[in-house]
């Protein structure tokens, strides 16, 4: 990345996030007093304790530390994005056709594909599938939607 | 007196039920192979496991994690003395000694040994427990609202600055997860927070979505990379190979029975566990040696002690768990959670009034460490070809079971999504260097701390001296500002800590 180090995006997030936290907290929920604690009075002390920390760790990061190491784009978006098909069409469109797409769009994270072992994979893990989660462990999964499976 | 003898007993025949002898084995062989892969660990192992539990009896469920978990010990140490990689981090200072006894010809004999002495300092452990779960308590019950916060801030503070890294980090990271814990229905008043009108997310964000999104999801995607150029040397290990000679027997027992001691004492400590409990084992034996420069270079003190304190420690740590409701580890942490879900509260209460889950499971400790001594031994070669499976077939089985694990809690997919948002955190906390253990922790015991705070406040009538008036409130937090300030100090003097970090 840019030499932005570490710690400077680290704290600058976490005390943004905890400046979120104590206003949203202040805003919408009754804090109460110590006697008397509300919904959100713990949570806004969380978020002020996040700022008071954040701060600090952002300023030792503008005194330098380690840099960001770069992403790794393609098996995060790959890993994240079978995920992410896998929630999206289990309900759609049953077990099998959610594993498959999970399965091979995770093979996207490495850098060459094996098409053939692709296949045979997908195909181990989709019997595999099927028999821990349905026959085993009787979750009942719709397998394939449309299908009386 | 013998009202305990009747609840180990009632324990006993819980035990060996067949259903449990069961789920016990299906738990240590767990174990073991997840101890055995390296890149997944008894954390996500157990997460993934979490929501099939709930269909299960409170004391099968446990039986089976609980095997998981300290199975996990067995196994690791397998791959440090074949491969000189730790399948779990509490077993990498197994590598230093293991591994040279397994060039030297003799990987048989480390083999056996770590299975011996891990069984040795497992059944230290048990012991333990058994002896002093109950007076612990007993202590326990005497405790108000304001104790058992104390207790909570004081694990929480351990946790979160026991380790590598920056405890600034640690602490922002616990309360990073008790923020995340709090979200949901408020136990006091009812009131939503937090919640910007998602249903789903009434009863709370997803414990198994946040452990698997933290902790297994990052650690994919960074083994994606990696090359795996493991070639498992075919070393031939054969039972004969395995014997001991007499001299290894004579260096070993004492290093063993040392290390049980090392690690009963440092499960127990929150924030503590199995892996510092092996470094300091190995410190100790090395510096206590005649020779201490055969340490690295096969000594056989170098696995027996280590081994020993990891697995005496991974049955300690079961007891503030199970007797006064503190998890000491984000492994606790989430049995903790599954003992709520069933509806037992856990702490001082739960030996007495549910002495056949409580005793069921420490029964089935004993079971489970017979087992892996006896199971490890003829088994090794299907570990070891358990390696040969390239990571390209695994970590899509992997990603299959995260998946249909947190689907098939909820049924909802949002549960899904969540573990995909869960998993970009996880890689951001990675990328810029934040533990991610502690936000387990907090994210468990935010909740109960909050709610012990308010009753204390409630008690107390708005005295926030409640907790050091109160003695046993103060001594508790005299020992977190302990922590804390030789934390402070150690950070400020640039002394730096030993680059350990409890991952589990």
């Amino acid at each position: 990345m840019h030499a932005i180090h570490k710690d400077l995006l680290g704290g600058s997030l976490l005390a943004a996030f905890g400046a979120f936290v104590a206003i949203y907290a202040m805003a919408t929920l009754r804090i109460g007093s110590l006697q008397n604690v509300g919904p959100g009075g713990m949570l806004a002390a969380c978020g002020i304790l996040l700022v008071l920390i954040g701060i600090p760790i952002a300023i030792g990061g503008l005194r330098g530390g380690e840099s960001i190491p770069p992403i790794e784009r393609r098996p995060l978006a790959a890993i994240l994005g079978s995920i992410a098909a896998f929630g999206i069409l289990i309900g759609p469109t049953g077990l099998v056709p959610a594993v498959i797409a999970q399965v091979v769009i995770s093979a996207l994270a490495e850098e060459t594909i094996n098409w053939g072992r692709l296949v045979m994979t997908t195909a181990i893990l989709v019997v595999l599938a099927i028999l821990v989660f349905q026959v085993f462990l009787n979750l009942e999964l719709v397998l394939i939607a449309g299908t009386g499976w | 007196m013998f009202d305990i003898f009747a609840q180990i007993s009632i324990g006993w025949a819980n035990a060996v039920s067949p259903i449990n002898l069961f789920f016990c084995l299906i738990g240590v062989l767990l174990g073991t192979v997840v101890g055995v892969l390296p890149g997944i660990g008894p954390l996500v192992s157990i997460s993934l496991l979490f929501p099939i539990t709930l269909h299960l009896e409170p004391v099968s469920a446990l039986i089976m994690l609980a095997g998981i978990y300290y199975g996990a010990s067995y196994g690791g140490s397998t791959t440090s003395i074949l491969l000189n990689l730790p399948g779990e981090s509490a077993s990498a200072i197994t590598c230093l000694d293991g591994y040279p006894m397994a060039k030297q010809g003799r990987p048989g004999v480390a083999l056996l040994i770590t299975a011996i002495t891990s069984f040795i300092g497992g059944s230290i452990g048990i012991v333990l427990l058994m002896m002093f779960a109950p007076a612990i308590a007993s202590i326990g019950l005497r405790f108000g609202p304001a104790e058992n916060f104390s207790l909570m801030l004081m694990a929480l503070i351990a946790a979160s600055v026991v380790g590598s890294g920056s405890s600034l980090k640690g602490v922002a990271m616990v309360i990073f997860g008790v923020t995340l814990g709090l979200v949901g229905t408020d136990p006091q008043t009812g009131v939503q927070r937090f919640v910007f009108g998602v249903p789903e997310f009434y009863e709370g964000l997803s414990l198994v979505a946040l452990a698997m999104g933290l902790f297994g999801i990052p650690e994919i995607i960074s083994s994606i990379r990696e090359t795996r150029n493991t070639s498992v040397e075919r070393q031939t290990v054969t039972l004969r190979s395995m014997i001991p000679t007499r001299k290894d027997l004579s260096q070993t027992w004492r290093p063993a029975l040392r290390g049980s001691a090392i690690g009963s004492f440092f499960g127990v400590l929150p924030g503590t566990g199995g892996l510092i409990a092996s470094f300091m084992s190995y410190s100790l034996e090395k510096r206590i040696a005649r020779d201490p420069s055969r340490f690295g270079n096969g000594a056989i003190e170098g696995i027996s002690g280590p081994e020993a304190a990891n697995n005496a420690a991974a049955q300690t740590s079961f007891i503030p768990t199970l007797t006064l409701g503190i998890p000491g580890s984000a492994t606790m942490a989430i049995m903790l959670s599954l003992l709520i879900v069933h509806g037992i509260s856990p702490g001082p209460r739960m030996i007495n009034e549910h002495p056949d889950v409580f005793w069921g499971l420490v029964m089935s400790f004993w079971i489970g460490n017979v087992l892996l001594l006896i199971l490890n031994i003829p088994l090794i070669g299907i570990w070891v070809r358990l390696l040969t499976i390239p990571y390209n077939l695994l970590y899509p089985a992997i990603l299959m079971f995260i998946c249909i694990g947190a689907y098939s809690a909820s049924k909802m997919p949002l549960e899904v999504g969540m573990v995909v948002g869960f998993g970009a955190l996880g890689y951001l906390l990675r990328l810029l260097s934040f533990p991610a253990v502690p936000v387990i922790l907090g994210f468990v015991l935010g909740p109960m701390i909050e709610t012990q705070f308010v009753r204390s406040m409630l008690l107390s009538r708005g005295d926030f001296m409640t907790f050091v008036e109160r003695p046993i409130s103060a001594s508790i937090l005299a020992v977190a500002a302990a922590i804390l300030i030789w934390a402070g100090y150690s950070a400020l003097s640039g002394k730096g800590k030993p680059i350990i970090e409890e991952e589990e």
